[in-house]
């Protein structure tokens, strides 16, 4: 890794008694980054570190090298953070709205409604820009809040649990959304419990859990487990039998069998064993193992 | 910045965020918190019952200023002092106390810390905006009273009006200030404007009973009661107010007589800088504890 985006050492954070993040250790590139983890897990508490809300109980976070306890204000123009709450004032327009977060950005007046406008046309909301915020819909107010994230043309945004409430049609848009904003040279770094949606969206995971880090690296290092997946017409034993004997793992259930070995392309060693056998088969390929896959197993091995 | 901060290490410059960015946003705070406060009812209700009650008290105060003059004009302020005394204080307070702790509880403080702004801007921010609101609301009232006066009175009396028209400013600032010193301190908005109500009952009513009967019952000194008393901000304006129109505090009573005796022509600076010292001490003491609170 060149230089990370984002660096964490020891950062560890605890409201009273409760310990929201452990010694968490990071080093996470610039690009799409999905942090996954179930509701509690502490995604939004590094957030806030990050953006410098929040003072870690121990240990230091980085976000662009700028320590976020020393830099906050200087971090925070160049991240925009989506939260997770509705903090939309429902009397506002979303003009009027875009505007004001512009303004915080350090945008001059005129500057801030131009940006207001270009990034509401951005994100399919240009008809609706003197609305109040009140009538909009979830999957609008979700949309809404993606846009004062980067009305200020920040270089990396934070958005937590942005699919959260809005039905199938809204989370394609959004999701449509976030790998759109690569192309504008903006990092992002996704939050959320959905897994298919980082699936969808990130390059890089970061897996935590009761405020630790379970794994944290690229999407296709977690997700690409060599299992071939074969379903058979003849009985499974002497299959089974020849590719035990060749070191593969095999996984029975019913006509199906999931062949792993490691250090061993499993595609091979069953092309050879069905070939020894002569046994027939229905269907033969790869099976992607999807994030919750990975996430359960990492979970329930601890 | 502390000294052990971490240097950056990426070769991207740091972006600019010169003073007049920072005022920049805490003037756009501001225009959004009196932007918000003009929209609100609570804000209308203030400004047009402030507004009518004024109107009225001036119009039944006035109909003898023919021939009475500037003892009408005193009946006049008078009551406009008794009307302020109750409802400027309750509006600031009730709109301070609103102020942080709403924002905390809606989620709009983080939204807005989210942002490249720090708590002192936050703070200063919405103090401006909401300052500007109630004296907007506040004029609006002296400003039905002051039209109603003119015309019935004609403007002899002016100096001494714009001399209640500005203690009033500084009054309904003083209240404002107490507002936010109790939201800073309180996480939910109805627990803030329950104890912002407590507080006006206190300033009010028990500030000037419960002095008198504390007095009684403890036989006070004359210097300790008029200390006691000048120590209430709502007390500090009524004595001001009347100095300014009647011209002497000799009508208060022994502590009347005693404050000129004692004071001498310092009698008026020292009020007014009790209102004054009200008007900054818990404002800054409300910045103070939002600057260094760990709440978002």
């Amino acid at each position: 890794m060149d230089r990370p985006a984002i660096e964490t050492r020891g950062l560890s954070h605890a409201y009273g008694s409760v310990v929201a993040l452990h010694d968490v250790d990071l080093q996470i590139p610039p690009g799409r980054v999905g942090l996954v983890g179930a509701n509690g897990a502490g995604k939004t508490t590094l957030i806030r570190i990050l953006l410098g809300m929040l003072t870690p109980t121990r240990g230091t976070a980085e976000v662009f090298g700028l320590d976020t306890r020393a830099y906050e204000l200087e971090v925070r123009a160049r991240v925009g953070y989506m939260p997770e709450g509705n903090c939309l004032p429902p009397d506002q327009t979303a003009a009027d709205f875009l505007i004001y977060a512009a303004a915080l950005g350090g945008l001059p007046s005129r500057a801030a409604r131009q940006r207001a406008s270009d990034v509401l046309t951005l994100v399919g909301l240009e008809e609706e820009r003197f609305r109040p915020l009140g009538g909009f819909s979830t999957g609008m107010k979700q949309r809404t809040k993606l846009a004062q994230a980067i009305v200020h043309d920040p270089e990396l945004v934070f958005l937590d649990e942005p699919t959260a409430g809005l039905d199938p049609e809204g989370r394609e848009e959004m999701l449509e959304l976030i790998s759109r904003l690569g192309s504008f040279g903006i990092d992002v770094l996704v939050s959320s419990h959905v897994l298919g949606d980082i699936e969808r969206t990130c390059d890089w995971v970061v897996m935590l859990e009761g405020g630790r880090v379970l794994r944290s690296g690229p999407l296709a290092s977690l997700v690409d487990v060599d299992t071939v997946e074969v379903d058979l017409i003849d009985d499974p034993e002497p299959l089974i039998a020849v590719l035990v004997a060749a070191g593969a793992a095999v996984e029975r259930s019913g006509t199906r069998l999931l062949v792993t070995a490691d250090g061993k392309d499993p595609f091979l060693l069953v092309r050879d064993a069905l070939a020894d056998t002569g046994t027939g088969i229905r269907s033969m390929g790869p099976r992607s193992t999807s994030l919750e896959d990975v996430f359960l197993a990492v979970e329930g091995s601890r | 910045m502390t000294a052990t901060a971490t240097k950056p290490t990426t070769g991207r410059s740091l972006p600019d965020l010169p003073e007049r960015a920072q005022w920049r946003a805490t003037l756009a705070i501001a225009h959004k918190e009196l932007d918000d406060a003009v929209r609100s009812r609570w804000f209308w209700m203030w400004a047009i019952a402030f507004a009518l009650l004024a109107g009225v008290l001036a119009s039944v105060a006035l109909p003898g200023s023919r021939i009475a003059g500037s003892a009408s004009f005193g009946r006049t302020a008078a009551s406009l002092v008794a009307l302020v005394q109750v409802i400027v204080p309750l509006m600031g307070l009730t709109l301070g106390a609103q102020s942080i702790a709403a924002q905390r509880e809606s989620g709009a403080l983080r939204f807005l810390l989210s942002h490249p702004v720090n708590r002192t801007e936050a703070f200063w921010g919405f103090h401006l905006g909401l300052s500007a609101a109630l004296l907007a609301a506040a004029s609006a009232g002296f400003g039905a009273a002051g039209i109603v006066t003119a015309i019935r009175s004609g403007g002899a009396q002016a100096g001494a009006f714009l001399r209640i028209t500005l203690l009033a400013w500084i009054l309904v600032i003083a209240m404002l200030g107490v507002g936010m010193f109790i939201s800073a301190f309180t996480r939910r908005a109805s627990s803030a404007l329950g104890v912002a109500v407590f507080v006006w009952l206190a300033f009010v009513f028990l500030g000037d009973l419960g002095l008198m009967g504390t007095a009684v019952a403890t036989r006070m000194p004359v210097d300790a009661l008029f200390f006691a008393t000048v120590a209430n901000p709502i007390e500090a304006f009524r004595l001001a107010a009347l100095g300014s129109f009647v011209g002497s505090l000799d009508i208060l009573g022994p502590a009347g007589t005693y404050a000129v005796d004692a004071l001498g022509p310092a009698l008026m600076p020292v009020i007014v800088g009790v209102l004054v010292l009200w008007m900054i001490l818990p404002s800054v003491g409300a910045w103070i504890r939002f600057r260094t609170s760990k709440d978002v």
